[in-house]
């Protein structure tokens, strides 16, 4: 035997108590394991959603808050398509609907769309079934999340303001998109939002070279002054600006948990080295130095850290898999960094509650430890 | 002539307790050859006790000297200290202090549990049980024993290093007398088996008279200093 398995043949002692030090770590790990699961998957997601539109450009009306506020007269159109660094120019009008039922996210955002749309998006956009065509009336193409929360196929009927659509494919982007877009012919979409013939919401186009995309912007902004162009790489430096000060927010929240469970560490350990006091004396009296039985203290303390952070890893990886069955918009990633940095964190600030009673209990001195003083 | 394996040299001790102090040694001089039977006797409180921690390294004392070997124990740093207790000493107590958790033969282990190698001594606590008669019992936890066979057990985990003295405090006290008396009888053949030096403190007559010398305490100072025939 050495002092390592001593020491945690120790901790089996008082099993209670080991447990419910073991169980103050976990508790603190999971959250932050969870919290930043989500924290990764969130991230890969936005800034996924944002470059699938990369090198895309969006015109919008001048200070409309999102897309679905946006109206833009078609006589652009017109205008653009004499501006040869525009490859391909998509007319969009966008609808929000609520869903029906309890269903989390409760909307869904219905792009109407042209037969442009297609080469908007990837070729590998489709996952099953098929675009419709522009002329077409009553056809839905779900994101694949939403499809899934919906439990809809391909064939199956979407209804939307008591009109029946018919589902003619599944895209799948892997972001965000998946679980709130649904795309729609523009003319239903026009019906939907009662807009005259001369009105969508925004334009979407893709230039000739992904280069062209600042000449283009300037080439809008400055010849019809109603309109402006969002740049998804804006958005995304904004989105990571707020993903940043979110994740430091997810660490102070999570590392005021774990440490109330290093907290209960030290409890728990400063109890025991004061229950064994005399039993410390004996080891002291038979030739243990005061750095072996601090050492003892520590391996205990590693220990409780080392399994509490694994029960923790464990039960944040569940955590984090039940929000996302509850909460579809949600995407966990598991990643290898977020893994290692809470279990690291864990065992650090066991190792570091663990501290104070090893040093107390390696100056006791024996013979007084031995009478329990 | 004999060899001196330690010597007190007016060993003095104080205590504070509150407001007042406690002359709980005063003075002692006293000189143990290798291989003596000796007991310290006196009533509670006549430091007994303290001289036994003083001379077994536990305790260090207000003024005077102590030599183990040869060395002054007294100059020794508290962080040498261990060397002394880790090789030359084994102590017992009145309560025994096994660990619950743990079998007999781990208990007697747990002394030498920090010395590298320490599978060594393995053979060392198995002559042990058999010597104690506890042979059958190495692999029984602590709570399964007898008193008198708890106290065997930490008889051994006080020999485990082959110290050159045993220190026994009151070791029969919680013991009944008929147990008492064989654990008494134990040490004595331990004594003269293996040549290990036994000083006891005892208050009990019956026991410190299987001792080949009696030391009394009084208040701090040696009274009496008689050496028994066998």
């Amino acid at each position: 035997m050495n002092v390592v398995t001593f020491s945690l043949k120790n901790l089996k002692r008082r099993k209670m108590r080991t447990s419910l030090a073991i169980l103050g770590i976990a508790l603190g790990v999971m959250l932050i394991t969870s919290l930043l699961f989500i924290m990764d998957g969130l991230e890969s997601s936005i800034t996924g959603s944002l470059e699938l539109l990369s090198g895309n450009l969006i015109i919008q009306e001048k200070g409309s808050f999102d897309q679905t506020l946006s109206i833009v007269n078609v006589s652009l159109i017109k205008n653009l398509r004499n501006n040869t660094d525009i490859k391909v120019i998509s007319p969009e009008i966008y609808v929000a609907r609520t869903l029906p039922g309890g269903a989390v996210p409760r909307f869904v955002t219905l792009i109407g769309v042209t037969d442009s749309y297609s080469e908007i998006v990837s070729s590998t956009y489709i996952k099953f079934g098929t675009f419709f065509n522009e002329t077409d009336s009553g056809k839905i193409i779900l994101g694949s999340k939403l499809a899934n929360r919906l439990d809809l196929k391909v064939g199956d009927i979407f209804p939307i303001d008591s009109s029946p659509f018919d589902v003619t494919g599944i895209f799948e982007t892997n972001t965000l998109a998946d679980v709130i877009i649904a795309l729609i012919p523009i003319e239903d979409a026009r019906d939907l939002r009662n807009l005259s013939a001369d009105q969508i919401s925004v334009i979407e186009i893709k230039p000739v070279d992904p280069d062209k995309a600042d000449e283009i912007r300037s080439y809008v902004e400055s010849n019809f002054e109603d309109y402006e162009v969002v740049f998804p790489e804006d958005l995304m430096e904004e989105a990571s600006e707020i993903m940043g000060t979110l994740r430091n927010t997810v660490w102070l929240v999570s590392a005021i948990a774990v440490l109330i469970g290093g907290i209960g560490i030290a409890n728990a350990m400063l109890m025991s080295v004061m229950e064994r006091t005399p039993e410390i004396g004996l080891l002291k009296a038979t030739g243990w130095r005061n750095i072996d039985v601090a050492y003892s203290v520590l391996i205990e303390a590693f220990g409780i850290g080392v399994i509490g952070g694994l029960i923790g890893l464990l039960l944040g990886m569940v955590a984090a898999q039940t929000a996302q069955n509850i909460i579809p918009a949600l995407t966990v990633r598991l990643t290898l960094t977020t893994i290692l940095e809470s279990l690291i964190f864990g065992v650090g600030l066991s190792l570091g509650s663990g501290v104070y009673p090893a040093v107390k209990a390696a100056r006791l001195a024996p013979i007084r430890a031995i009478r329990g003083e | 002539m004999a060899k001196e394996v330690i010597r007190a040299e007016n060993l003095t001790k104080n205590y504070r307790l509150g407001e007042s102090i406690v002359h709980a040694l005063r003075r002692v001089n006293l000189k143990i050859n290798v291989g003596e039977f000796l007991s310290i006797m006196g009533p509670s409180g006549s430091g007994k006790t303290t001289l036994l921690n003083l001379l077994g390294a536990l305790d260090l004392p207000t003024s005077g000297k102590i030599f183990l070997d040869d060395v002054d124990l007294t100059r020794v740093p508290e962080r040498k200290l261990y060397e002394v207790r880790r090789n030359k000493i084994g102590f017992v107590f009145q309560h025994f202090y096994l660990i619950p958790t743990l079998t007999t033969l781990e208990n007697v282990l747990v002394p030498v549990i920090p010395i590298r190698n320490n599978p060594r001594f393995k053979d060392r606590a198995k002559e042990l049980f058999s010597i104690v008669g506890l042979g059958e019992r190495m692999n029984h936890k602590p709570n399964q024993l007898s008193g008198g066979e708890q106290q065997r057990v930490a008889i051994c985990r006080a020999l485990v290093n082959n110290p050159e003295v045993l220190f026994c405090d009151e070791i029969t006290g919680e013991l009944d007398s008929f147990t008492g008396e064989k654990i008494i009888g134990l040490l004595k053949e331990i004594n003269q088996r293996e040549g290990v030096t036994v000083v006891f403190v005892t208050h009990d007559p019956t026991v410190s008279s299987k001792s080949n010398r009696i030391i009394t305490l009084i208040d701090g100072k040696i009274t009496s200093d008689k050496t028994v025939k066998s």
